[in-house]
């Protein structure tokens, strides 16, 4: 209660000086209320002008004041006003041609042209809302609706494949888990290259709060059930994302949540399905008599003597095969059941709805399931003040398992697939058996005990009053308010717990993300030509995350569970937090739709910065020209639609540094005893004052076409774009003899450059049968300009990147191939010294894709309905740290598993293989090329088939439809791991990407379900 | 009086300006935020008490999970020949690399508690607090001094001449580069540093804090290293004499088992405790017992341990356990759970050992055997049979192997003694040694940033 009390106190008492000053004289101009006058009463309503069909929601406005009403169900309408007869209704309706009608007297009916065109269509930009056709930045819309119930990390993984450009891999099979997206390739590499996510004008923290051991990073926005997505909306370039300023550099990712409409009888929609999942392929293991062959060989080759032998482990050809994989695998089961409800009266617009979700990983003890319920209620004060909520409150239990673990421990991989697979699993008395250094398996499936639930909100409140016509006010007070709560028990059957002899923790991190906007908005339209907007806001936000973590260690026994009862009791501590406070404004200007203008500036001041840098500013300035509307070519009717457009601006990036990172600072938790054994308090350095960090920046530059033919029944969108960044934040090698290994400052410049090509086909349109296509392909090229000097990720250094070099480089002996005479692997002898040294290690490729994309395909053939979706990506590369791992030539004998491609060794003279002769001098490097193998794919990403029941006569129900979903069912790849989108994802680096280390696959799944409109 | 002033406009025109004012100054207010888990390095060292906190924060560091911690200790045994790993590894195959974490964190580690030892330097004079005596500052002067020299001596011992460093650093550039001295002049930095540290610290007993014994300590390894042999056995001397403080404890195991901490036998250990964890203990155990069992004892190690006539009660510092008919063995120095293991750095056992070696060097060969059997009679053992100052230089290395099975000495003894080649191939007949392999690689990113020579043959 503190935190929420504490910040409605910040916000309304910063609020009061800031802004209020500045709107307050404004805002008492709207304070007088009259009561109307009634001078006419129209009644009337909106039809299709060529079905007759009643249009059911249509916009009704007076041109010139700001009455407007929606129709019912019926698409009836009633205008009660104080205008007199007549005047002119503006008619806007989804699909349809806007129309422009005069009422002279009441009845009236409007008939609508439909408009293929969609430039009509409403697009969410920052701060308000554009006809596409009107659009002078690069802004992609998805309607995520078919593919919805796909068990996904989170929703934005749906837009995979869906949005040229935006780069996507759920890839870790772990439900609740993060998603990797990049907008336009990456920025940075030590700030955070994830796009700013705003949910109904909030803004959420996409940063997983998971603070034990962050094994595999959570995403908070799997909290939000996608049954509650309206739209979402991509904002790419520099004219869409820098009224974002300093957050908006790797793009902004906008959710429209569904909202009640006024005038709507309520509707009722449910939603369920139940499905299967199950890991596409396994790895595959030597089997005992393998591992021993191929163990001798090696000690033959390397003259050792045996050990596998009669009275030793028993010879080769004798040993068993066990299956782990068989252990840690399972079918996973998935169920959702959504409901919800949506209507609205004159003045007040509601959508409510429950929402319940079960996901279990394909990998035993992971499984995520989520509960949650949504408001959203609108609600007219007057006609020209209007108050509204939006409100999700989630819960979320994440049952973890770690797929790496600290060291072995805890480790689900590595007890299942590194484990060489002649050791038994139990022994005679069925007692479960280690070996190596990691758990067993059966222990960790059956005794794991690791969860975290997190409790939402993310909600705002708002209030909008048209101060004059044309003139909107408007103040959001927002807030994600996450309780992340993690516990953890390792009992003494496990090595975590047998170490501490019974291990807890519990971390309580509370996150506080409020936000206060104003803005006032003045639209008009001088001489029927002129159309002038402007928009002025400011932004406030306060960002609080507390963590206590609490750890206990030596328990009396397995049974008590609680860190109260431990012997060894300890407890941490961590405060972060940070402010930002904006002014932003955005100038519109178009002539007759025609030529089209826009200028956008935000004015960011950071709490992250010293005072001389605190501020930082970002312009942007964007125009458009529809060709099409220039006389030459209104006559022609093949194009329908030809708009070319350019930005260039400039948006910020302080994401995922630290909130004190320009500070010198000391920290405490260092103590040591005086004597005897008591710990008393110390204090070290902990970090070097860099005074001068500031904003990192990134200009682009966006050229697109629209072309759309034949009444944009095929419809082109092509971008190029550019982006540079400067100044970015990078923490800096220094030599360690210094005593720090780093500090941040800005220094490094990383251009990304690249090409987007989308088109949407309207293919067939009959009655009984529409088929629809939609294509996408994006090229991005990262490179870094500046870098003062290499910097190295992973242990073995595996990243490393410099400057000329792409982001995820690998640095790496160059594999030319195996000597056919020797069986010895040649490596490039990069600097000809004649010797193989780390000097002749070097930068072999890069995990970009060549390109990526999607292919889509819509089809309705009377009541049924498909939707066949592909994705692709071509030319990445995938470090394949399993393999490398299972391919050590033998010389680890027991301790490792050794992989069934290692059976493809050199052998004799002559032999043609890429897998070199075992022995120690072939398998001592582990960093060889050889295994940074081509991912490129081609995926059968979802497979759906639906059926809506013909239920015209019903009274009751609407709309029933069974559909079938099924996603991954096919790939093809000539990756050898068992996914070429899986990742790893540790949290502590960005940088390490195109890493597969002990990921499950993505699942192969099908579900059922079952929608139903009441 | 001029009415103008008071008009609607220019009220309108003040209102303003100081509307924008506060806004600016609130905006200000809100947007300076001041962490609360850590204080501004200027506020670090101004009294007593933070000067306490500080030296607390350099012995800490020395316990460092890199340094005494694990890493810098592995450096010592792994590649001895004797450590056979279960995991992927290239240390214990003499396969050094510039590029290895096992290198470039112990550096770091080594480096960043030098640092904290050049501030506590730096400050501790300017410090005015009247509650700070001239003994007690002078005490943690001594000990920053001593630790510096013991951080500067690891250096050596491993990569050679290094850079020196004296200044505390504040600004990463500030300083430019440093080059790397020599060897000599390193070795030389640290004898003048144990110099000074033993003028400023007192003649007490503190097994896990600097005093004028540890110092002694020291000295009369880095004699050792240096070949000074009467130094190195007035100093081991002088330290042995102190027979009310230090002692061979028996039974051998009397010093490390049953949870024991700072025993006499004890000169200087690094404390750990249930919030400072002992990486080594859980690398080091038994999955049995909850390690996560990285590395083992070799066979040959494993039998003269294990044989009454060799090993005697240094048998406990092996573990052992069953499992599908074979028997596993790991090391047992670090055993606790919580694993509040010291970390041992100088112990009573090594001044003998010291002393015996420099009285071999001298052809005191009495001297020597005395000293020798000491050590293998506490170990239960019977006299040595060397006789000629070969045998006995080869014994006291062999002794000095088992003694130190699991503490930062092995692979120095055989570096420091030009034995490494002969010494792992006995034991890795498929390794083929090199002299350029008895100095550790300068970590990579220490060549290339900090402009280091790399050494020879990496």
């Amino acid at each position: 209660m503190y935190s929420i009390r504490y910040i409605l106190f910040r916000a309304i008492s910063i609020q009061a000086i800031c802004t209020l000053l500045l709107f307050g004289m404004s805002f008492s101009l709207t304070a007088q209320e009259t009561r109307p006058l009634i001078n006419s009463t129209l009644d009337g309503a909106v039809v299709d002008a060529a079905t007759k069909e009643p249009l059911a929601g249509a916009s009704l406005q007076i041109q010139g004041v700001t009455h407007s009403t929606k129709t019912n169900n019926q698409g009836k309408f009633q205008f009660i006003t104080g205008q007199r007869f007549p005047y002119t209704l503006v008619v806007t309706y989804v699909g349809y041609k806007t129309k422009e009608v005069v009422a002279s007297g009441s009845p009236i009916t409007i008939e609508l042209e439909p408009d293929a065109t969609g430039l009509d269509e409403v697009v969410v930009v920052g701060y308000g809302e554009q006809r596409k056709g009107n659009l002078v930045g690069s802004v992609a819309k998805v309607n995520p609706a078919t593919i919805k119930t796909i068990p996904e990390a989170s929703f934005d993984t749906q837009l995979q494949g869906n949005v040229a450009g935006v780069q996507i891999s759920g890839g870790t099979g772990i439900p609740g888990s993060n998603t990797f997206i990049r907008v336009r390739g990456a920025t940075s590499i030590n700030s955070s290259n994830d796009p700013l996510y705003i949910i109904d004008g909030i803004f959420v923290n996409s940063t997983s709060l998971q603070s034990i051991e962050a094994d595999r990073n959570t995403s908070p926005l799997a909290d939000l059930s996608p049954e509650d997505i309206e739209t979402i909306e991509v904002l790419k370039d520099a004219a869409a994302i820098s009224i974002y300023g300093s957050r908006g550099a790797n793009g902004v990712i906008i959710v429209s949540t569904k909202r009640g409409k006024f005038d709507q009888k309520p509707t009722i929609n449910v939603n369920t399905s139940q499905g299967l999942g199950w890991a596409p392929k396994k790895w595959d293991l030597t089997t005992g008599p393998e591992h021993a062959m191929l163990v001798e060989e090696y000690r033959a080759n390397e003259g050792l003597t045996p050990v596998f032998t009669a009275d030793t482990r028993g010879l080769p050809e004798d040993q068993p095969t066990y299956d782990r994989q068989a252990i840690l695998n399972q079918t996973a089961h998935y169920q959702n059941y959504g409901v919800s409800l949506n209507g609205g009266s004159q003045n007040t617009s509601y959508y409510l709805s429950v929402n319940h979700s079960e996901q279990e990983g394909i990998w035993k003890t992971m499984g995520f399931n989520r509960s949650g319920f949504k408001v959203n209620v609108d609600q007219k004060i007057t006609d020209r003040i209007r108050v509204g909520t939006t409100n999700t409150l989630s819960r979320s239990i994440r049952n973890i398992g770690r797929a790496v673990g600290s060291g072995g421990t805890g480790a689900l991989y590595q007890a299942t697939v590194d484990i060489p697979t002649y050791l038994p699993i139990f022994d005679g008395e069925g007692k479960p058996l280690r070996w190596v250094n990691f758990d067993n398996v059966y222990s960790l499936v059956t005794e794991t005990d690791n969860s975290a639930i997190s409790n939402h909100y993310i909600g705002n409140i708002y209030g909008e009053v048209d101060i004059l016509p044309m003139l909107r006010f408007k103040s959001t007070f927002s807030l994600d308010y996450n309780n992340y709560e993690e516990n953890e028990y390792w009992n003494t059957s496990l090595l975590r717990g047998l170490a501490n002899n019974g291990e807890a923790t519990r971390s309580y991190t509370t996150s506080n993300y409020w936000v206060n906007e104003q803005t006032l908005d003045y639209n008009t339209t001088i001489a029927d030509k002129h159309n002038v907007g402007i928009l002025v806001g400011n932004h406030i936000e306060g960002t609080l995350i507390t963590n206590t973590f609490a750890k206990g260690t030596n328990f009396p026994n397995n049974s008590y569970t609680l860190i109260s009862a431990a012997a060894n009791q300890t407890v941490d501590e961590s405060w972060r937090k940070n402010a930002l406070v904006s002014f932003f404004s955005r100038v519109q200007y178009n002539f007759e739709g025609k030529y089209l203008l826009e200028a956008t500036f935000r004015a960011d001041g950071s709490s992250k910065f010293s005072k001389k840098n605190r501020w930082g500013y970002f312009p942007a300035i964007g125009g458009a020209w529809r060709i099409s509307d220039e006389p030459f070519l209104a006559g022609n009717t093949a194009i329908s639609n030809l708009k070319l457009r350019m930005s260039y601006g400039i948006a910020g990036n302080q994401n995922g540094i630290g909130d004190f990172a320009y500070r010198g600072l000391w920290g405490a938790g260092q103590g040591y005893p005086d004597n005897g054994t008591a710990e008393l308090p110390g204090t070290a350095p902990l970090q070097l004052a860099n005074p001068d960090l500031r904003w990192e920046k990134t200009s682009q530059f966006n050229v697109g076409l629209d072309f759309g033919l034949w009444n944009n029944r095929l419809s082109i969108e092509a971008n190029y774009y550019r982006k540079y960044t400067t100044d970015a934040l990078l923490q800096i090698s220094v030599p360690n003899y210094i005593g720090f290994s780093s500090y941040l400052s800005n220094y490094g410049e990383i251009s990304n450059r690249g090409f987007e090509l989308s088109i949407n086909s309207q293919n067939i349109r009959k009655k009984d049968f529409t088929w629809s296509t939609s294509f996408n392909v994006a090229q991005n090229k990262n490179r870094i300009e500046v870098l003062p000097s290499p910097m190295s990720f992973e242990d073995r250094s595996f990243l490393r990147i410099e400057q000329g070099v792409a982001l995820y480089s690998y640095w790496l002996y160059n594999f030319q191939g195996v000597d056919r005479e020797t069986g010895d692997m040649i490596l490039e002898d990069v600097n000809g010294d004649g010797e193989i040294t780390p000097a002749d290690r070097k930068v072999v490729g890069d995990a970009w894709p060549k390109f990526f994309g999607g292919l889509t395909n819509n089809l309705t053939y009377k009541q049924f309905d498909f939707n066949v979706q592909f994705t692709f990506s071509y030319g990445n590369r995938l470090w394949n740290h399993n393999r490398m791992l299972g391919e050590q030539g033998g010389r680890l004998d027991a301790n490792r598993v050794i992989f069934a491609s290692q059976l493809d060794r050199w052998q004799e003279p002559g032999d043609i293989t890429d897998v070199p002769r075992l022995t120690l001098n072939n398998y001592s490097r582990q960093e060889v090329s050889r295994f940074f193998e081509d991912a490129s794919f081609l995926r059968l990403r979802t497979l759906t088939v639906g059926y809506t029941i013909p239920l015209k006569n019903s009274r009751v129900i609407d709309r029933l439809r069974l559909y079938v979903v099924g996603t991954n069912l096919w790939i093809t790849t000539p990756y050898t791991g068992a996914d070429p989108e899986t990742r790893i994802e540790r949290g502590e680096n960005q940088n390490i990407q195109g890493y597969d280390f002990a990921s499950p696959p993505t699942p192969r799944t099908v579900q059922f379900g079952v929608n139903l409109t009441l | 009086m001029n009415f103008r002033f008071f008009n609607y406009t220019t009220i309108k025109r003040y209102a303003y300006a100081i509307a924008v004012a506060m806004l600016l100054n609130a905006c200000d207010s809100f947007l300076e935020i001041d962490p609360k888990e850590a204080i501004a390095e200027e506020l670090a060292i101004v009294d007593k008490t933070s000067l306490n906190t500080a030296i607390r924060g350099a012995y800490r560091a020395l316990g460092a999970a890199d340094y005494y911690g694990e890493g810098y200790v592995n450096l010592g045994f792994v590649p001895s020949g004797d450590v056979i790993y279960n995991v992927a590894d290239n240390i214990s195959d003499l396969n050094f690399r510039s590029t290895d974490a096992a290198f470039i964190g112990p550096w770091a580690a080594i480096y960043n508690t030098i640092n904290i030892a050049n501030h506590i330097i730096e400050k501790a004079p300017a410090v005015t607090d009247l509650n700070l005596t001239d003994t007690e500052r002078n005490t943690i002067v001594g000990e920053a001094h001593f630790i510096r020299a013991l951080a500067y001596f690891d250096l050596a011992r491993g990569w050679g001449g290094v850079p020196i460093k004296l200044s505390a650093t504040n600004d990463p550039d500030g300083d430019g580069f440093t080059p790397r001295s020599t060897r000599d002049e390193v070795y030389d930095l640290v004898e003048s540093e144990l110099q000074l540290a033993e003028t400023l610290l007192p003649e007490t007993i503190n097994r896990i804090r600097a005093t004028k014994y540890t110092v002694w300590a020291l000295q009369a390894r880095l004699a050792l290293y240096r070949g000074q042999w009467p130094e190195a056995i007035s100093y081991s001397t002088k330290v042995i004499d102190q027979t009310g403080s230090y002692r061979l404890v028996t039974p051998f195991r009397a010093w490390f088992r049953d949870n024991a901490v700072q025993t006499q036998e004890s000169i200087f250990e690094v404390a750990f405790s249930a919030q400072n964890l002992n990486g080594m203990r859980t690398r080091m155990s038994l999955l049995a017992n909850g390690g996560e069992y990285r590395y083992r004892p070799g066979d040959p190690v494993v039998s003269k341990l294990r044989n009454p006539a060799t090993g005697g009660g240094r048998v406990a510092l092996l573990d052992s356990a069953q499992q599908s008919g074979a028997t596993q063995y790991a090391g047992a120095l670090y055993y606790r759970s919580p694993a509040t293991d010291p970390s041992y750095v100088l112990r009573i056992a090594e001044q003998y050992l010291i002393r015996a070696e420099a009285h071999a060097q001298r052809r005191e060969l009495a001297e020597a055997k005395a000293d020798l059997d000491q050590v293998r009679v506490r170990a239960g053992l019977t006299a040595s049979t060397a006789t000629t100052a070969e045998e006995l230089l080869d014994a006291i290395l062999e002794e000095n192997r088992l003694e130190f099975l699991w503490e930062a000495h092995r692979w120095f003894d055989l570096a420091r003694t030009g034995r490494l080649k002969e010494k792992i191939e006995e034991l890795k007949p498929n390794l083929t040694i090199q002299a350029y392999q008895q100095l550790f690689p300068i970590p990579v990113d220490e060549v290339t940033l900090g402009g280091l020579e790399q050494n020879p043959g990496y």
